[in-house]
């Protein structure tokens, strides 16, 4: 019999067959830890029953993970009951992927709502959102040109623009073997390709000389 | 995958200019959604293709500068760059930047005296590191719209440099972003124009670009299916015929994208009149 149920966390298992990402959701996976430890679960998992009396997860395999991460005993569910592969496919889709976009504009404006009464990092611990992205949303409703500062260079920067400018060079050279190689050996004392043209262009002659006496 | 669609066109709305539209069959797909703003490279067309081919109405023409330091080989003549200008027409072009301000200053005053366009002075991440004051010089002599190279700094130092350049210019002229993609700045900072490559990510990385709450997702690279030491590649001929689809819907995200960018200046009371 399907319905809603509290069920053991240790009789669920993840769908194989579950498309989201697994790669690069750190950061996702965090928040939704930190969500769950403030909260709790609010939102049900849906699951299937299986032959060997388990359940699998058709949606919140992700929270399932973290479920386990968090050691939490029991989860409420929605037991779809003993469904086709197709029918938890289709409810996962359903439940996953019907989502209604959201306004741009007027979720900057909850999301500077919420910031009047919540300080930014508490917002960041648990909402979707980057450092950056939430700036621009609480941006929008403080923007004035006065905003932008008159930055001077730090040190690192002034180095980087007072620095050598680097420039590609391709150098095509008709030079006898020995030379050549004379040079590679030369190339490898130095750190960089800088200061090893430096000493090869100022030995040059010295190079060419011993060459041609060695010939 | 997003409906597709090309976008009417607001006489405020922020310019995304489409770069990388040397090639024609890019140009054709643009053209077919509707695109109106599109950027080419004078050193990419080479000195006898027509630029605007397919006649975009807003069009910059870049001149390449940028790339020939990079792959440090060619060099381009700021007379042969002036008279290619005058013999199309050219309304708007950058000028012929190169890595000594004192130069690009005479490029500056070559293509100013030389040609009928405007020609858009180039700020770079380097100028401001040296110390340069020519932005400030610029908009007091009175340039309306300039452009500013800080792409490739490192983020935090690219948001000092944008700060800066915001700072000085403020709404006193129009402000270029060359390259500037990333989506955050153009949340933080109120670029008139900006021009990119990305959407021409879907040719190169299989990969496709959505509009999604006021961001540009990035699908997962569809060129591999799994990572790991044998990672299997997708089917090269699906990849070929998706490739199409995914180009249109990247470009269908970032016309998307402009609008909203437009939208959520507006709310913070910025508007760019077309000049």
């Amino acid at each position: 019999m399907g319905g809603w149920m509290t069920l053991e966390v240790a009789a669920l298992i993840t769908a194989p067959w579950n498309y989201k990402q697994t790669e690069g959701i750190e950061e996702k996976k965090m928040k939704l830890r930190e969500a769950l430890k403030a909260r709790g679960q609010i939102v049900n998992l849906i699951v299937r029953e299986l032959p060997d009396s388990r359940y699998e997860v058709v949606n919140g395999n992700h929270r399932l993970e973290v479920f386990h991460e968090l050691s939490v005993k029991e989860a409420m569910c929605f037991n779809l009951g003993v469904v086709p592969d197709a029918i938890a496919r289709i409810v996962a889709l359903e439940t996953n992927e019907l989502e209604i976009p959201a306004d741009p504009l007027k979720l900057g404006g909850v999301v500077r709502s919420i910031a009047e009464a919540v300080p930014v990092d508490e917002i960041l611990r648990t909402l979707p959102y980057s450092p950056a992205q939430l700036d621009a949303m609480l941006l929008a409703a403080n923007f004035t040109w006065d905003g932008f500062r008159s930055n001077s260079p730090t040190a690192d920067e002034l180095e980087a623009g007072q620095g050598p400018k680097k420039h590609r060079a391709l150098l095509v050279l008709d030079l006898p073997r020995d030379l050549v190689d004379r040079f590679k050996a030369e190339v490898k004392r130095f750190d960089t390709d800088a200061e090893a043209i430096e000493h090869c262009v100022t030995h040059l002659a010295s190079f060419h000389n011993d060459t041609s006496q060695q010939a | 995958m997003p409906q597709l669609c090309g976008a009417a066109r607001d006489p405020f709305l922020m310019k995304y200019f489409f770069a990388g539209t040397e090639t024609r069959q890019y140009a054709e797909t643009l053209k077919r959604m509707n695109v109106v703003a599109a950027l080419q490279s004078y050193y990419h067309l080479g000195f006898k293709r027509q630029p605007n081919e397919y006649q975009f109405p807003l069009y910059l023409l870049d001149s390449g500068g940028f790339t020939i330091r990079e792959r440090g080989c060619d060099e381009i003549n700021v007379n042969d760059y002036a008279e290619f200008i005058n013999r199309h027409d050219v309304k708007i072009a950058f000028n012929l930047d190169t890595a000594s301000m004192e130069e690009s200053l005479k490029n500056q005053a070559v293509l100013e005296n030389d040609t009928q366009a405007k020609i858009l002075p180039i700020y770079h991440y380097n100028d401001w590191c040296d110390g340069s004051d020519e932005l400030k010089n610029w908009i007091d002599d009175g340039y309306d719209y300039v452009a500013i190279a800080g792409s490739r700094a490192p983020k935090t130092s690219r948001i000092r440099f944008y700060e800066y350049c915001f700072s000085i210019v403020r709404n006193r002229a129009r402000i270029h972003g060359l390259a500037a993609t990333a989506i955050d700045d153009m949340l933080r900072f109120p670029f008139y124009s900006v021009d990119s490559t990305t959407w021409l990510n879907a040719e190169k990385f299989g990969e496709w670009h959505e509009f999604r709450n006021g961001r540009i997702m990035k699908s997962k690279s569809l060129r591999v299916e799994s990572k790991g030491p044998n990672p299997r590649v997708r089917d090269l001929n699906q990849l070929i015929a998706d490739r199409g689809h995914f180009m249109r819907a990247s470009i269908t995200a970032y016309l998307e994208f402009e609008k909203y960018v437009t939208e959520l200046w507006a709310q913070r009371g910025v508007t760019w009149a077309d000049g």
